[in-house]
């Protein structure tokens, strides 16, 4: 049997290089919104720029919500939090308590795990369970790349095993998802960047798949795999060796050749075997003791080799709420690419680490700073993205949009009626029946709006009847065309009716007074599909 | 389908509203200069529109317009030069449409820019301009960019016949890593100037959109009042990306609620002979909507390549020879090939530009993997129509097609030339969206290709 040992390599550190000691960052135990300001700031008043005022509370609720529950606050929502001082901590305390924080991440983590890749398989259920017991996000590395034992029907492993037909993306978006490393261009030749990034890079970290194979949709290893070569681009033949993006290897001690042929082949003709009694004994074939998969693992988790895959995912996350990372580009994060706040990266992911990749701590504590809570408004040209002077305005995702074009168009089951469970169950229920729609684009960094989206919202017969199905009857009981102003715009963009707003809707309910229920149709519709409404502001 | 020449339409309505609306809606300055612009954008190059066939990927210069038969071993290629109907000139055997309609095309054997990654080359390929520097990976689409030639053409020649005067279709420029590389949008001028992107993978080009249903040309009163609320939204927005947004999604209801503009879109009144003369697949479909475009008013439309896989476009790091034969080649002779048989026989050629271009060209050796690597050092482009005089070779690559030998082309040249034939010049200014000007012609046009 082929044995496997970790041989600690001086190779290249890809990984960005620790800009400081752990004892000249920020201690410890301060929470993580100031830690976040304060290094923010420092950079803001080094290039003299002074960073735009917090912005009104009913846009920050909507903001949090948006963020943290993936959907828009309801009307009884925001009208609650605008009748008191808004106190954030204990709003996203609450937020990140609730179960709409489970649907949402997983939600937005199935889609970071395909990678941009619209095909890719699904793993929601996996994330969904993964989020309600709050998995620590190493933990859910493993049980992704299949490297944990974890039982249990939701199926983790279903990102590599559904991606095993094509080694180049899975090994693409492994190294990129989790590392923060698109090492594609390697396949071909050396990164155009980083000239040590050569091809043994990329089918270094293809190997630690070589193994696995679909077995009646299990996961499994084999025990014997000749690993192989590479040509490189002058032809010459190069040996594949599992080796992970830091450098560090992993050498099989691989039997003779004549020897690994023949294992090869008894191995074969034993799954061949075990396949065909599958139905009947549901028995597997053995695999390795300790896999490739699980070597990756421990590799990309030990203690030299975290900081990048903690890095990675505060990279990722930064990039979602402050619609710019701390690197940019996210899958770019090498020595070459400096960080904008490197001692702040490296403080959240010692802070993350040392949490147990605590996800939800994390998240929680991202929104928090005053950064994140700044208004979106700029006069003159807006100062650099990196830094976070003014907030980003960003799209929904298809996800946030489906849904909260369901909360605005039917805002009932959120008022707080009757007890606190039945609202919860009121809520459930809606929230499971929404799906999401096609038609709105995820949004990436290069982000354009589809053709799809006005032609489906202006000529769509079904979208346009369930616009608003159930709030412009409500709005109709209402009296006085104020009084509906206010609660549509209450209910569909989570903030009071400016002057500007009952001036306009005002003058044309009036001029159409005559047919009221269409009057507030077109109010409704004109409302959703305003720009206010399609981005996160 | 009725011949309409771009220049004998009147400024339509839209572009007067937007004029007309510019002290109510209390606009700066520099919108009272794009304003201006546009309304003395009557540009008198002797092209009216121009049409650009993008080879995403960047296409082997030796195995298409450049073929080097006598190039030492190790990096001459397997395929044979072909005679053209120009003598003397020769071109790779796989592209034997194209051969016979070579008095129409210049090639230029010499372009450069230097660049060997892909970013830096579409950019320079679909601009004419340097891109800005980037801190990591390669150029992402940023609204501090220089103009792509689809939005100064749109900025100075503005909209006609309720279509966008640019136009980009059935994909954007990209990879399996990016989805869009810089170079394709208006960048500094601003989100109204894009051009109308038609990216649905699902939309096979020609049909309708999945699910569209046209709106009636005469609206409704209800969609009127519908729309007029929207307006007042649109307009009350205050950050870029939501004003972007407003103006995308105003522009695609316009063009898409007018069946009229639509039309141009749609090819059910095409005979099926001509869809097969461009080739019926995603590539030559677009082509053939592009000459549409062009008779509807379109000043300039943008097709790349398609293709499902990355392994499918012209960036053949291996297996070089087999893909360029079997899978890429053939179409876009058929199409580049039908292009300009069916503008010549409609005698639009003179007025319509036919660039053929990509990111850059191929190494002059031949790797392990039988394929050719980036090679921005030297490759070849191709204009035609338009007033470039056809039958022609500008510049001369070396021995082995590996660098300029004679009359080097820098890809800004190029861009000049193009710009030369659509009437815009190095004097012509654009004012960006902050209220700075700029000059989107940077080289020198290639005279002697008039």
């Amino acid at each position: 049997m082929t044995t496997l040992r970790t041989l600690s390599v001086v190779g290249l550190i890809l990984a960005t290089a620790l800009v400081c000691r752990a004892e000249e960052l920020l201690p410890r135990d301060r929470p993580i919104g100031e830690v976040i300001d304060h290094h923010v700031d420092a950079k803001l008043s080094q290039a003299k720029v002074k960073p735009a005022p917090q912005v009104a509370d009913a846009i920050l609720v909507r903001r949090l919500y948006l963020d943290l529950v993936g959907r828009i606050p309801a009307a009884a929502e925001a009208r609650l939090h605008a009748r008191e001082p808004l106190d954030t901590k204990k709003l996203i305390d609450a937020l990140v308590s609730s179960p709409g924080f489970a649907r949402h991440n997983a939600n937005e983590f199935d889609v970071l795990l395909r990678n941009n890749n619209p095909l890719a398989a699904s793993v929601r259920p996996y994330l969904l369970e993964a989020f309600k017991e709050n998995r620590p996000w190493d933990a859910m590395f493993r049980d992704l790349i299949g490297a944990s034992d974890r039982p249990g029907k939701s199926r983790p492993e279903a990102f590599v095993l559904k991606r095993l037909k094509g080694p180049d993306g899975l090994t693409r978006d492994v190294s990129s998802v989790f590392f923060g490393l698109n090492i594609t261009c390697a396949q071909c030749h050396r990164h155009p960047e980083i000239k040590d990034l050569t091809q043994d890079y990329f089918f270094g970290m293809r190997a630690f798949f070589a193994s696995s194979y679909d077995f009646h949709g299990n996961l499994l290893e084999r025990r014997h795999v000749r690993l192989g070569d590479f040509r490189d681009k002058k032809g010459e033949t190069r040996k594949v060796s599992m080796m992970f993006l830091s450098g560090a290897r992993v050498e099989a001690e691989a039997l003779p050749e004549k020897e690994l042929l023949a294992a090869i082949q008894a191995e074969a003709k034993l799954i061949q075997e075990k396949a065909k009694e599958y139905a009947r004994k549901k028995e597997l074939p053995p695999g390795p003791k300790f896999g490739s998969r699980k070597q990756l693992a421990k590799l990309a988790l030990d203690g030299a080799n975290r900081e990048m895959f903690a890095r990675s995912i505060v990279n990722r996350l930064w990039f979602r709420f402050y619609g710019h990372g701390l690197v940019m580009r996210v899958d770019q994060m090498h020595a070459k690419n400096k960080a904008s706040h490197p001692e702040l990266l490296q403080w959240l992911a010692r802070d993350l680490i040392e949490h147990d990749y605590d996800l939800k701590r994390l998240i929680g504590g991202l929104v928090s700073s005053r950064a994140y809570a700044r208004s979106s408004q700029w006069k003159g040209e807006a100062p650099p993205r990196e830094l976070f002077a003014v907030a980003v305005v960003r799209p929904l995702t298809p996800a946030q949009w489906s849904l909260s074009h369901r909360v605005a168009s039917d805002p009932q089951p959120y008022e707080f009626t009757g007890t606190e469970e039945a609202r919860r169950k009121r809520i459930e229920a809606l929230e499971t029946r929404t799906g999401v729609v096609n038609f709105i684009e995820q949004p990436r960094e290069d982000f354009q709006i589809g053709i799809d989206e006005p032609l489906k919202l202006s000529n769509d017969e079904g979208l346009i009847r369930s616009t608003g199905d159930k709030l412009v009857p409500s709005l109709r009981k209402l009296t006085g065309p104020r009084k509906q102003i206010e609660e549509a715009v209450w209910a569909v963009l989570s903030r009071p009716a400016t002057a500007e707003d009952l001036a306009l809707f005002g003058a044309y309910l009036e001029e159409r007074k005559a047919r009221p229920e269409d009057a507030l149709r077109q109010m409704v519709w004109a409302l959703i599909n305003s720009p206010e409404f399609r981005f996160n502001h | 389908m009725t011949r309409t020449h771009p220049t004998q339409h009147p400024w339509n309505r839209r572009v007067f509203l937007q004029t007309g609306a510019i002290s109510a809606l209390g606009l700066a300055l520099p919108d009272l200069f794009r304003a201006r612009a546009a309304l003395h954008g009557r540009l008198n190059g002797q092209a009216k529109a121009c049409i650009l066939l993008y080879m995403t990927g960047g296409p082997a210069q030796q195995e298409t317009f450049d073929p080097r038969p006598d190039a030492p071993s190790g990096t001459r290629g397997e395929f044979r030069p072909i005679a053209t109907s120009v003598n003397g000139i020769q071109i790779c055997e796989h592209l034997p449409r194209l051969a016979k309609l070579m008095h129409h095309c210049a090639i230029f054997r010499s372009v450069w820019h230097g660049s060997n990654t892909h970013g830096v080359g579409v950019h320079y390929n679909l601009t004419g301009l340097k891109p800005p520097q980037r801190r990591a990976g390669e150029p992402q689409l940023d609204r501090k960019d220089p103009p792509g030639i689809g939005g100064v053409m749109r900025y100075l020649r503005g909209d006609r016949n309720g279509l966008p005067a640019a136009v980009q279709l059935p994909r954007a420029v990209g990879d399996q890593n990016n989805a869009m590389w810089a170079g394709q949008h208006a960048g500094v001028l601003g989100a109204r100037y894009d051009p109308l992107f038609l990216f649905d993978e699902t939309w096979v080009p020609g049909t309708s959109l999945p699910g569209f249903v046209p709106a009636r040309d005469v609206s409704t009163d209800r969609q009127k009042g519908r729309a007029g609320l929207l307006g007042s939204l649109q307009r009350r927005t205050t950050t870029q990306a939501e004003q972007d947004f407003a103006r995308f999604q105003q522009l695609a209801l316009d063009v898409l609620n007018s069946q009229k503009s639509w039309r141009a879109f749609r090819l059910d009144d095409e005979k099926p002979a001509t869809i097969e003369r461009y080739g019926d697949n995603r590539f030559g479909r677009s082509v053939l909507i592009a000459r549409r475009l062009v008779e509807a008013g379109v000043a300039l439309v943008t097709v790349p390549w398609v293709y499902r896989q990355s392994e499918q476009n012209f960036d053949t790091h291996n297996k070089h020879f087999t893909k360029m034969k079997s899978l890429l080649l053939p179409p876009v002779d058929r199409a580049f090939a039908a292009l300009l048989e069916d503008l010549h026989e409609r005698g639009l050629l003179g007025s319509t530009l036919v660039a053929w271009t990509g990111e850059f060209g191929r190494t002059p050796k031949i790797n392990g993997n039988a394929g050719r690597d980036h090679w921005g050092k030297v490759y070849s482009a191709v204009l035609a129509g338009g007033g470039i005089k056809g039958g022609q070779v500008i510049g001369k690559s070396d021995r082995q097609g590996g660098l300029p030998a004679d009359n080097p082309v820098h890809v800004t040249d190029l861009f000049a030339t193009m710009y030369r034939a659509l009437g815009v010049g190095p004097e012509t200014e654009v004012i960006d969206q902050t209220g700075r000007p700029m000059f989107p012609v940077q080289g020198k046009p290639v005279l002697a290709a008039f």
